[in-house]
């Protein structure tokens, strides 16, 4: 269903925030920022706040006040004890009363290289977890705005698995249906309005591979069976499993 | 006796035995899980310590365990699960709710922290009560309204207020829940504190996180705000 913003809160475009982050990956995270305000109108005694957010950990620091070009240097992170995955919002509020002036969600790094991460780029981000509390080998470990798929570690680097055929053949398409299978359960935005939500991120990326929205109350079995069929015809690997398997694979 | 850190295997010793628990398989821990060996490393102090934690009172066990965090020197004590695990495991027979007799362990997220998923870490007995006392230690007549009561009894204004990360790492929202929610007369939550009004509360302030920046309000501001449903328990001058 369509969602309205009754708020006049504006959306700050993430183009128009450069985040650099100038630490390792495994460090502290340091980062230098800089928020473009030049074409929001927004009135020049608005704080302007940066959260950096990471599972259950957040910090929030102000950046100064309204200007055309908003920009901190070596802001250290010091909740953090890296940067692996670190999301940002940005935030124009009015102070006095409280007010939500601006907000942009869901904003990521660039690195060093002015490259985001491979993960960051990624519609699931894939980490290597120690899940044998859980007693799985896989899951996926999902918020408002994310949706991470968790691999066991002692599987092997999260590069050697990403790559493997079990991985893209077994893993991806389960726990793919898994997270779109939720999405349909809940409400989503059939307008598809905020990029920021995670269900019409999801489903652009649906719209994307040639699939069609799912309809609104209706359980969508057959909408799940068709996005999955262009899916694993994406990822490409069905004939090399079987081929695999042809050659032994289960012995 | 030192307090100890449950190791990777201890940990998944103490859950297979939770499960056998709950089977109803055992009725209690292995002795192991309290040896220095393959399932546990010491880290120091004294069991002492944790004997006496006043766990009928979730304030008080919290203020302690603060207290034995910084003696024991643990930094990232938010992430250490294998001495909350272990702390859990010592206090297991003490915290595990009974049912005619029998041990009812409940859910593994109560015993074993999970410090990357807020959802499933506010429901750990320690880790999470700690956690919340060493966000708001500087306001603890406040945090009286979220942490009373025993450490084993959540209870619905923990359960609605606590699972939100955003609004319980608030310290604005920290002072609405105690105005709403605290009698300041009689020192007890107030009648209708622990019922629909949490989960409505809740509803209401993530709509209003859409408009409002609550860092930024006094919390005189947030209450003023809410529904009217709210009003029986606004104290507004």
């Amino acid at each position: 269903m369509r969602r309205f913003n009754f708020t006049d809160r504006k959306k700050i475009l993430n183009q128009d925030i450069n985040i650099r982050l100038t630490s390792e990956l495994n460090q502290i995270p340091v980062i230098d920022i800089a928020v473009d305000l030049d074409n929001y109108d927004f009135p020049s005694s608005a704080g302007v706040f940066l959260e950096a957010q990471w599972k259950t950990s957040l910090q929030r620091v102000k950046l100064g006040e309204v200007h055309n070009t908003v920009r901190s240097f070596g802001v250290l992170l010091d909740t953090f004890s890296d940067s692996q995955h670190l999301k940002f919002r940005i935030k124009v509020v009015n102070e006095s009363e409280g007010r939500l002036l601006g907000v942009a969600n869901n904003v990521k790094s660039f690195n060093k290289n002015n490259e985001f991460g491979d993960n960051q780029k990624s519609i699931l981000p894939v980490v290597s977890k120690d899940l044998s509390a859980t007693g799985l080998l896989w899951r996926i470990n999902r918020t408002d705005t994310d949706a991470i798929l968790e691999v066991e570690k002692e599987l092997g680097s999260r590069e050697q698995i990403v790559r493997s055929l079990c991985f893209r053949g077994f893993i991806l398409p389960a726990a793919m249906r898994q997270i779109l299978m939720d999405i349909v359960k809940d409400d989503w935005d059939d307008e598809l309005t905020d990029p920021d939500d995670l269900s019409t991120r999801w489903l652009l990326f649906v719209r994307e591979m040639g699939g069609a929205n799912p309809e609104p109350e209706s359980t969508n079995e057959e909408w799940l069976d068709d996005t999955l069929r262009l899916l694993a015809n994406r990822i490409g690997v069905r004939k090399d499993i079987i081929k695999y398997f042809d050659n032994g694979g289960w012995s | 006796m030192k307090i100890m850190r449950l190791t990777h295997d201890g940990i998944l010793h103490f859950i297979q035995s939770i499960d056998l628990i709950k089977s109803g398989a055992k009725q209690g821990l292995p002795e192991e899980l309290f040896q220095v060996g393959d399932y546990a490393n010491e880290i120091g102090g004294e069991v002492q310590w944790l004997d006496d934690l006043d766990l009928d009172n979730k304030l008080n066990a919290a203020r302690d365990l603060d207290v034995i965090v910084s003696k024991l020197g643990l930094e990232s004590a938010e992430r250490d699960t294998g001495f909350w695990a272990w702390c859990s495991a010592y206090l297991f027979l003490k915290l595990c709710n009974r049912k005619n007799g029998v041990l009812r362990p409940g859910e593994i997220a109560i015993w074993v922290s999970d410090y990357e998923n807020w959802q499933r870490y506010y429901r750990h007995y320690l880790a999470s009560i700690w956690r919340v006392y060493k966000a708001h230690s500087d306001r603890e007549g406040e945090l009286v309204v979220l942490l009373n009561g025993p450490v084993n009894v959540p209870g619905e204004l923990w359960g609605q207020v606590a699972a939100s990360q955003g609004l319980v790492t608030n310290p604005k929202i920290i002072r609405v829940i105690y105005q709403l929610y605290w009698d300041k007369l009689l020192n007890k939550r107030k009648r209708g504190a622990g019922g629909r009004s949490p989960r409505r509360l809740r509803t209401v302030l993530r709509q209003f996180e859409r408009t409002w920046d609550f860092y930024s309000m006094p919390s005189d501001k947030i209450i003023e705000l809410l529904p009217g449903e709210f009003d029986r328990f606004k104290e507004l001058d």
